[in-house]
């Protein structure tokens, strides 16, 4: 036995080394092969390809950035027209939509348009109504009270907002605080329109009966051949619905039958929608047309055209969708378009076009039920609160029944199995242990899918139940635990049957109910005699019949206008029957449609905000300060541009946009030297050159350093870190002063400067170049002009400029190695291994890998930075401050060679010479415009890039 | 193979080297010139000064200049004085401390709110307010400082109003606008702890309360210490607002706008000789946000990269 089984291991231990050995051999030969045999691509090639697939790029890139200019101005023209042209339809229908809901509403709904908060009020919703009138009471005493005099604040500060500049000794108050009082007022209106829509909400919750009554007589007015066949008015005409809008209809039904508000709003939409689309609703099961045969020939006209129009306006969808389909996706990529276009475009428009020709009259069958489930969803909503409860019941009884019934787990939960078996069941569940408990039975009520308040419910529930043994029959241990047990599973059978009772009492007991009640209509005989007893007895009578009360009252109302119609001599089983075959469409699309409404108290509003509404809690604050602090002074300043306040019109001044014509004016001159929209231009071009390069030269260079850094098997690379960081932990401004005095002339002992002329070699080196005479003898007695000469300046501009580009690099360097670093720690390491396998080069690993990587990831951060270098005030405002300034035409409008857009709208401001804010913000204005238009644009571009990128 | 590898190494530590004599250079200068015993005018033309003293720190500390061997009070007031009927005059590093604290305290609750709403909760509005914040971002700043400036003179003319204290709110105000960071950093905690308490029946306000903040202390710090640190290197709304177009009292600058008139007040030939103790101020800010910073940077590096991805 022994020596078979020392062979067998033998075996074992032999086939082992074996198959180690040739594995072993496999990999010496694969080094082999990528010693010698692989050739890694020459670096020329590796080199050119990235060079060709960079010039690809970027043309595709050129291409892209047109197409988005010609898109977002074709979105800007799209949203300035769509304002436009929705003024006068969008005052109509908000007009229409407020005198409706007038006319609906109680005195105090109707007081609610004086009064906000009214309706609220009446209704006990304290919280709203308190909140609202609080508002419209500080809004009418900021208005219109006077403190000192004349009318309120806010009414002169409009005022003086719009007569700037008249009749005034200051107007910088009267500009800003008049805007403030638009704000002020633009955001009461808004308020206002809330408070309109609160009050009829609220007058909505407790009117629904009210208004659930209007529908029913409605239903039962529409019923009535009478209004169909057009009544004989006393003229002798007849009141035609076909050929009248719904608000006429309304009218009409006021003015000649004398219904109130309510039912009339509520017959004459509904009127209205059946005379509009007698295809929809006008047809019965049996394709008869139902509701008035007046309407028969109107509706064959009437679908001719309609069915013209329906298939023409979708043809035009099509067509716009088609066209959408290429404006969204990438235009470089027509191919992918095509395919994409065709799968979703065209195959569906054959398809209709087939079936369109096949089968013209299914298109109306489909539009009949999405109307049909619409009109039942709005008349049946209150009674699908029931049927929500049901379910609601259901799912719990069902969560409740499941989680007992598993009572082992359940206990195991509360008490973990660590602490049964150490403390044998003796655990006292005290208020600290409880945090950890309500976690554990979460977590094990959670793989039930039971919503919390019931998983609250349950956990106390089982405790209870448990500390009821302990205390009570001092159970312990094991005892302890199979008497919960027993009695949670106990407990789940008795929810489980419960549920079942609960079916089969409930279980589409609307459904039944509307069978019984179609039923009674169909055989009015049964319920007669009840209904001739009153209308309690014909509901107890109902009930017992299974009728819910919902359907109950509407069959009590119809057998009324049943018995009416008798008495007339008329056919009331028609009307029955007509009644029992809507009932049945309604009924079928109950189910398939959701509804949510409960009434809400003012308890629970004030909890939603710890909820429900949470967000709005948590952002007020923060919303506020901004909109104080940042948008609103934002928005305002965009007014100071279309006024004239400068260093002329200091403390009075009026509307008159002179700065726009001032910036764009090129060539017009200004006393004493050139015009603004000279500097302008140059200040432009030196703004874009300068973000350009400084954005860039700090990137590549950012990157070669952090490549440098986490180079493999680098001595100190925490040092090398640590230098760098320690020049971003210096707040700039003051690395900028430093920088700023080293690189001073020497005449202002600048340490470069003040070194250099002392060199002999420098003195006579730049007396040869006669460089002396050109700046006079700046060079020789100062030094490099490196900022500015002492005194008056030079003209040597290009000499500063360099120098606050390489002075950005020293800034902008640290910041773009703090962060690539810890993306090139990120790149996955197999990347590397299999590319060399492959038989990459470290170069092509570069290019290929480590690169691609790093734009992929920093490439957005790069649109950041070139809007920020934009607006890079601390640079050239610290280092500079503009200069040279004083030697040539920008003289007079405070910008140096070296100012930027930003610069030069601080100068704008600050300067006491200018003081030109309505310049200032006209050149704010277009700054916005210059960074909002590079970074749309390249978002979208790197968006696509990010789409076609592999690494994530 | 291997010379060529020893080439490459030598090369690369050559360049940084090099580099690192570039970038620290400026700030040894800063510290060396801040114990400077030479001649206001001359010592800045120096690397290592001549001589060595401790003048420019005490100088600094006692609001004086000395100006070719006669001390002259200076035109700053760094960390107080004693004014001439007797009163405490609190100087700008006193000022900027609790600049700072205010403006940390308020913008910390702000961007941790606007922060934790984008990140944790659905509502309406959400993508558009973001997009909202990312367009006002484009705006120069400056813009909306001229009209604060007015607002605050308007309210109360003569500069009533434009103090510390609304510096502060105006740093801070804002902050629910700087929500990269920490949106980041709470989009990385688990939504299932969420969703466990709410099992529990906790409200959205107690998970915020009870379960993310304390996660999520890191990042609390890392925003507080970056609210803290923004005032020390702020110039222009500091200097805009307290001093504007009027002539500034010196009494209520912050370190920067005193650091800055230390070197550029007046013209340029005859400006005050203040370059000395200007470095031991530099020194003296630069101290408190280095350390600050070196707590702050491995937050740093996620908000540069995850906010502009996510952006």
């Amino acid at each position: 036995m022994s020596e078979e089984k020392k062979d067998l291991e033998k075996d074992v231990v032999l086939a082992s080394s074996e198959t180690s050995e040739e594995s072993a051999l496999d990999f010496s030969e694969l080094d082999s092969l990528k010693e010698t045999n692989f050739e890694r691509d020459p670096w020329y090639q590796t080199a050119g390809l990235a060079i060709a697939r960079f010039l690809a790029k970027a043309g595709l890139w050129i291409l892209g950035i047109l197409y988005d200019c010609i898109k977002y101005l074709l979105l800007v023209v799209k949203y300035i027209l769509g304002a436009v042209l929705m003024i006068i339809p969008g005052i109509y229908i908000v007009g229409r939509k407020v005198v409706m809901m007038f006319n609906d509403m109680d005195w105090a709904g109707k007081l609610s348009f004086i009064v906000m908060g009214a309706s609220q009020l009446k209704r006990k919703q304290w919280l709203d109504g308190v909140v609202f009138l609080v508002v419209e009471i500080a809004f009418f005493f900021y208005m219109f009270v006077p403190i000192s005099g004349g009318v309120g604040a806010g009414v002169s500060a409009i005022n003086a907002f719009i007569h700037l500049g008249e009749n005034s000794a200051d107007t910088r108050p009267e500009l800003i605080f008049g805007f403030y009082a638009w704000i002020i007022l633009i955001g009461f209106m808004i308020v206002y329109v809330l408070s309109l829509k609160g009050a009829y909400d609220s007058y909505m919750i407790t009117a629904a009966d009210k208004y659930k009554r209007a529908r029913m007589e409605g239903i039962h007015v529409l019923n009535h051949p009478e209004i169909y066949h057009g009544k004989q008015k006393s003229d002798g005409t007849y009141v035609d619905f076909a050929r009248m809008t719904h608000l006429s209809i309304n009218r009409t039904l006021k003015q000649e039958y004398g219904f109130d508000a309510l039912t009339a709003r509520v017959v004459s939409r509904i009127a209205w929608s059946k005379c509009a689309d007698p295809i929809a609703l006008g047809y019965d099961n049996e394709g008869n047309f139902a509701i008035g045969n007046v309407f028969k020939s109107d509706a064959d006209a009437w679908s001719k055209t309609q069915a013209f129009l329906v298939i023409l306006w979708e043809k035009v969808l099509w067509l716009f969708r088609l066209i959408k389909t290429f404006y969204y996706n990438k235009i470089y990529n027509p191919c992918r378009n095509f395919v994409m276009a065709h799968l979703y475009w065209f195959k569906p428009i054959e398809r209709y076009c087939y079936w369109y020709l096949e089968k013209p009259k299914e298109k109306y069958g489909r539009y009949v039920v999405v109307s049909e489930e619409k009109l039942a969803l709005i008349r049946f909503s209150h009674k699908y609160d029931k049927y929500n409860d049901y379910l609601a019941t259901i799912r719990d009884t069902k969560a409740l029944a499941t989680v007992f019934k598993d009572g082992s787990a359940l206990y195991d939960a509360i008490f973990g199995r660590d602490a049964l078996s150490r403390k044998n069941g003796e655990v006292e569940l005290n208020e600290t242990a409880k945090l950890s408990v309500r976690k554990r039975v979460s977590s094990v009520i959670g793989t039930f899918e039971v919503s919390f308040p019931l998983g609250k419910k349950i956990t106390s529930k089982a405790i209870s139940i448990i500390n009821e043994y302990r205390g009570k029959k001092g159970l312990k241990g094991e005892e302890l635990r199979s008497a919960c047990v027993n009695r949670f599973v106990e407990l789940g059978e008795y929810y489980a049957s419960y549920q079942e009772q609960f079916i089969e009492k409930w279980h589409d007991a609307p459904i039944r109910s509307a069978e019984r009640t179609i039923a009674f209509a169909k055989d009015p005989s049964i319920l007669q005699q009840h209904f001739d007893l009153g209308k309690g007895n014909f509901l107890a009578a109902c009930e017992e019949e299974g009728i819910l009360k919902d359907d109950g009252l509407a069959l009590y109302s119809l057998f009324q206008q049943y018995s009416r119609i008798a008495i007339s001599g008329g056919s009331g089983a028609e009307l029955l029957e007509r009644f029992a075959r809507r009932y049945e469409r309604q009924l079928k699309s109950m189910r398939a449609i959701g509804y949510h409404g409960q009434p809400v108290t003012s308890l629970r509003r004030v909890k939603q905000f710890a909820d429900e509404k949470f967000a709005v809690s948590v952002l007020a604050l923060p919303v506020i300060g901004a909109v104080v602090v940042t948008i609103v002074p934002l928005l305002c300043s965009i007014f100071v541009a279309f006024t004239n306040w400068d260093s002329d019109h200091f403390t009075v001044f009026n509307w008159d946009p002179i700065a726009w014509g001032s910036v764009f004016d090129m060539f017009g001159s200004e006393a004493g030297g050139a015009s603004y929209g000279y500097t302008f231009v140059r200040l432009l071009g030196w703004t874009i050159v300068w973000a350009i390069f400084s954005t860039f030269s700090c990137y590549i260079l950012g990157i070669i350093v952090a490549l440098l850094i986490n180079r493999k098997g680098l001595k100190f690379p925490r040092f090398w870190r640590t230098v760098l960081i320690i020049t971003i932990a210096v707040p700039s401004f003051i690395s900028l002063l430093v920088m700023n005095k080293m690189l001073s002339p020497s005449s202002a002992s600048g340490l470069i400067n003040s070194w250099l002329i002392k060199q002999d070699w420098f003195v006579g080196f730049s007396q040869q170049m006669n460089w002396g005479s050109m700046a006079g003898d700046l060079w020789t007695t100062t030094g490099i002009p490196f900022i500015r000469g002492p005194g008056s300046g030079d003209n040597w501009a290009i000499i500063p400029k360099l120098t606050v580009i390489v002075v950005n690099i020293w800034i902008g360097i640290p910041f773009t190695v703090l962060s690539t670093s810890g993306i090139l720690m990120n790149i996955p390491s197999d990347l590397y291994e299999s590319s060399q396998i492959d038989g990459a080069g470290p170069f092509r690993q570069l290019v290929s890998i480590t690169l691609p990587y790093i734009f992929f990831v920093t490439g957005p951060s790069l649109i950041t930075s070139f809007v920020g270098n934009i607006n890079n005030f601390n640079v050239i405002f610290f280092l500079t401050g503009g200069e040279p300034r004083g030697v040539n035409d920008m003289l007079t409008s405070g910008a140096g060679e070296t100012s930027l857009l930003i610069t030069w709208l601080y100068t704008l401001a600050t300067d006491t010479q200018q003081q030109n804010y309505a310049l200032g913000s006209v050149l704010g204005i277009i700054i916005f415009i210059l960074c909002g238009f590079f970074s749309l644009v390249a978002y979208s571009r790197l968006g696509s890039v990010q789409n076609e990128e592999a690494f994530q | 193979m291997k010379t060529r590898r020893i080439v490459a190494d030598s090369l690369v530590y050559l360049i940084l080297t090099l580099i690192a004599v570039v970038w620290i250079s400026p700030i040894i200068w800063l510290v060396l010139q801040s114990f400077s015993g030479d001649p206001n005018t001359e010592s800045a033309a120096y690397f290592i000064p001549a001589r060595w003293s401790f003048d420019p720190w005490i100088m600094l500390a006692t609001n004086t200049v000395n100006i070719n061997g006669s001390i002259e009070t200076a035109r700053f007031n760094w960390f107080g004085m004693i004014t001439s009927n007797g009163s405490l005059a609190i100087g700008s590093f006193i000022n900027t401390i609790w600049v700072s604290l205010l403006s940390m305290i308020i913008s910390t609750v702000l961007t941790l709110c606007s922060s934790y709403a984008f990140s944790r909760l659905r509502f309406r509005g959400r993508t558009m307010m973001m997009r909202l914040i990312l367009i006002l971002g484009m705006f120069p700043g400056f813009l909306g400082m001229i009209v604060i400036y007015w607002t605050l003179e308007g309210l109360a003319p003569g500069g009533g109003l434009r103090n510390l204290f609304m510096l502060a709110i105006i740093y801070s105000a804002g902050a629910g606008m700087n929500y990269y960071v920490s949106k980041g950093f709470f989009d990385t905690i688990s939504k299932q702890i969420d969703e466990a308490a709410m099992v529990d029946g906790a409200t959205r306000f107690q998970i915020f309360y009870k379960i993310t903040l304390p996660l999520s202390k890191p990042i609390v710090v890392n925003v507080a210490l970056a609210a803290f640190m923004a005032p020390w290197g702020e110039y222009i709304t500091s200097a805009y607002i307290l001093g504007g177009a009027k002539s500034p009292t010196f009494d209520n600058w912050t370190v920067a706008r005193a650091l800055y008139g230390m070197l550029n007040d007046g013209d340029f030939n005859s400006r005050p000789p203040y370059w000395r103790i200007f470095c031991a101020g530099a020194v003296c800010v630069a101290i408190p946000t280095t350390i600050i910073f070196m707590f702050m940077q491995k937050y740093y590096v996620a908000g540069v990269t995850g906010g502009a991805v996510k952006g």
